[in-house]
């Protein structure tokens, strides 16, 4: 029966505030109440809005691109920035709305919370086990609010996603394609949901890690396909100094498929000095991981990490700032 | 519904970096609260307090930038990361990058010199610990900036230029030993580290080395769900985690190895991160690594301070003369401890007994792929007027 409100819940979700732009400030929206089917994000949360007027270090980030840029990158012949013009991205997400539509991806399953405030209230009851007419009552309020408002969530994220150390060091890839297949089964839209060494397998991973398009294969194979009955996921590639439109770009794309239920896949390129995700050294890491949805309005992002299992320091889930965490996929890109 | 599993947090140390944003923030001064009854139930005349206060971000005062006035600039194409608290006297010792190679240098701010130490090869990711007592250079090495458990624990006498490997995660059967990369302290010549045991995962347990480098002999002090260790005040300190997920911190007498009593301010810690240690104070970061302890051995009580946001997380932390220096993933930045105000710092920080080292770019790269050349400079903090107060805007 809980699956069952779940899945009406999201197909209610996807099929009504599917196209609302972002934007800060949520006005009227913050009344609401909003959808937490998972509140796994509020464990992590951080004290205060976590986020403020942050600054660029814009000469620090340039100086850290510039040094992307002079590495023997192995994925360099495959780079192809034409995979985030506006033009390309609007071509994906026309075929992603077509798929929505026409009920081919069996529903998703989001949590999407108007404000931080609303967030902790009904998290924390979500936490304490709902009732069904609290789920009905916070599926229904959110679209009239947002609908009249026009806004959309400060919080958003794809539901029970799931987390696994990986189980080797150069095992991300995998652990990250088992971590996305099995956070869709959990939602119930996938059965028998691949493992790290199935995935292992099939993408070809060794002590070089996981290539992009092995990834992208690996993803569409377990997940887009099973799922969606085509291949959902593509990479976008994002330039070693991220644009402004490219860092737009991935937000929206992020609010497209958390909203719809899929996770994003993150491929990290971690520099000496430039930002790296939670618990990471300071090193050059190349590092595949999970992405959930935002919070803030899109000023900070949800993740996953399976290296919990290789550094002590790293949280199975973040919450971490958007404009560092674009940074970090800079030279490299994202699946969506 | 299946829940999601919760923090897993184990117990870690070290190091350092920050940057930007700013919230409204209590000052230190706010009312201070006791601390629970620890389970020792300690003396009632040793009762500790414990002071709270939100870090708040400011802006380098003029004093600041008088003091930290004086620039080593480094060759044009060279780069010169810093992060652990490397430090002895006027040289500080960092990662350098050029556009052929990368390795470890020594830069000495008195004379401008910069040493080429160790030269890495082309797919190692860097250090994960830097350390140094001279004659010894100790550091971790990645091995692989895609194999994350692939690691090497060095020492190179800089004096004799023998170098010594002390651990590695690759095993003989061409396995590696699961977990991550051993985080340094030296002190003299005791070079001490933890390091998971083999198994199919961390979790099962690390052990606690001190290695001797002068002796060249290994002792495991302790095995289990330790931390690495840090060398802070005249004990050698380490955290914790039993089977039921209680954290707790363990010491002993840095000289003689031999345990020593956990200070009163020790002996509740709540959950523990990354750690810090310094001949005067010891701090360690909570799961979650908003929320930052701090225990100045002159002081009767426990400092917290929690992050104005998460561009602040507190992890790879030092400390230096009053100071906490941090890497929060996102930037660098640079705590008062006295006042709660922080400043965000434009590059990678190291800290000594008496000296805070700061390298930033020296300007933006002018061109796709150039390394831009570090600035290097240093102050005394003990010269340094603090950050200033934390106001409400």
């Amino acid at each position: 029966m809980r699956m069952f409100t779940r899945l009406a819940i999201a197909a209610a979700v996807a099929a009504t505030i599917l196209q609302m732009p972002l934007a800060p400030g949520a006005g009227a929206a913050s009344a609401a109440t909003g959808i937490c089917n998972d509140p796994t994000p509020l464990k992590y949360l951080p004290p205060g809005d976590g986020v403020s007027s942050a600054r660029q270090d814009s000469a620090a980030h340039a100086e850290v691109a510039a040094r992307k840029a002079a590495f023997a990158d192995p994925e360099a012949p495959q780079r192809d920035l034409g995979t985030g013009t506006p033009q390309a991205i609007a071509a994906r997400r026309a075929q992603k709305e077509a798929a929505v539509r026409a009920g081919r991806e069996r529903g998703g399953s989001a949590s999407v919370l108007p404000d931080r405030a609303t967030l902790i209230e009904v998290c924390a009851r979500a936490g304490r086990r709902a009732t069904l007419g609290d789920r009905i009552r916070a599926a229904a309020e959110p679209w009239v609010s947002r609908a009249a408002a026009g806004v959309s969530p400060g919080y958003l994220w794809v539901d029970y996603l799931n987390q696994q150390d990986q189980l080797y060091g150069w095992w991300c890839g995998p652990a990250t394609l088992s971590e996305v297949a099995r956070t869709m089964a959990t939602n119930g839209r996938l059965i028998n949901p691949v493992d790290q060494s199935t995935a292992a397998s099939y993408m070809g991973t060794d002590t070089g890690g996981s290539s992009v398009s092995a990834m992208v294969s690996g993803l569409n194979s377990y997940v887009g396909r099973p799922v969606a009955g085509w291949d959902f996921y593509m990479f976008v590639w994002v330039s070693f100094y991220p644009t402004q439109s490219e860092r737009d770009t991935f937000l929206s794309n992020l609010d497209f498929d958390a909203r719809n239920g899929w996770p994003v896949v993150g491929d990290g390129w971690e520099e000496l000095g430039g930002p790296h995700l939670i618990g990471h050294p300071n090193q050059r890491i190349f590092h595949w991981f999970q992405i959930g949805g935002y919070g803030s309005y899109g000023a900070s992002i949800y993740y996953a990490d399976s290296a919990t299992s290789v550094w002590s320091g790293v949280q199975p889930f973040a919450w971490y700032d958007r404009d560092a965490l674009v940074t970090i996929l800079g030279g490299r890109g994202y699946a969506w | 519904m299946p829940g999601n599993p919760l923090a897993r947090l184990l117990v870690v140390t070290l190091g350092v970096w920050g940057s930007a944003c700013s919230t409204p923030s209590a000052p230190l001064s706010a009312p201070t609260a006791p601390t629970s009854a620890p389970t020792a139930s300690p003396p009632a005349s040793i009762a500790l307090s414990v002071k709270r206060a939100d870090a708040c971000i400011v802006s380098r005062p003029a004093a600041w930038e008088t003091a930290f006035a004086r620039v080593t600039a480094l060759p044009e194409g060279t780069r010169f990361g810093l992060g652990s608290p490397a430090v002895v006297g006027p040289t500080v010792y960092g990662q350098i990058n050029t556009a052929d190679s990368s390795g470890i240098a020594r830069l000495d701010l008195g004379s401008g010199r910069l040493e080429e130490l160790v030269r890495f090869g082309a797919d190692v990711s860097g250090t994960a610990s830097i350390a140094v007592s001279p004659p010894w250079l100790a550091w971790t090495q990645g091995n692989s900036t895609r194999n994350l458990f692939d690691w090497t624990v060095y020492a190179r006498n800089l004096e004799s230029g023998e170098t010594l490997t002390l651990a590695t995660s690759r095993r003989a059967d061409g396995a590696f030993l699961p977990g991550q990369q051993p985080v340094l302290s030296l002190r003299a010549s005791q070079l001490a580290w933890s390091q998971t045991l083999p198994g199919p995962g961390p979790q099962l347990g690390s052990e606690l080395h001190v290695f001797d480098l002068a002796a060249r002999r290994d002792k495991v002090l302790t095995t289990g769900r330790v931390s690495a260790p840090v060398f802070s005040g005249r004990l050698l300190i380490w955290g914790e985690r039993n089977p039921g997920g209680a954290y707790s911190f363990a010491a002993v007498e840095a000289l003689t190895l031999a345990p020593a009593p956990l200070p009163e301010a020790l002996r509740v810690p709540g959950s523990i991160v990354f750690l810090a240690g310094a001949k005067d104070s010891f701090a360690w970061s909570a799961e979650g690594l908003m929320e930052l302890n701090v225990w100045r051995f002159d002081a009767n009580e426990r400092r917290q301070y929690r992050a104005p946001d998460i561009r602040h997380y507190f992890q790879f932390m030092q400390l230096a003369g009053g100071y906490l220096l941090w890497y929060s993933g996102v930037g660098s930045a640079i705590l008062d401890l006295e006042s709660g105000a922080l400043v965000d710092v434009s590059g990678s920080l190291a800290g000594g007994d008496d000296l805070i080292v700061m390298e930033q770019p020296s300007r933006p790269p002018a061109k796709k792929g150039e390394i831009v050349a570090s600035r290097v400079s240093a102050a005394r903090p003990s010269g340094l007027p603090g950050l200033g107060e934390c106001r409400r805007s």
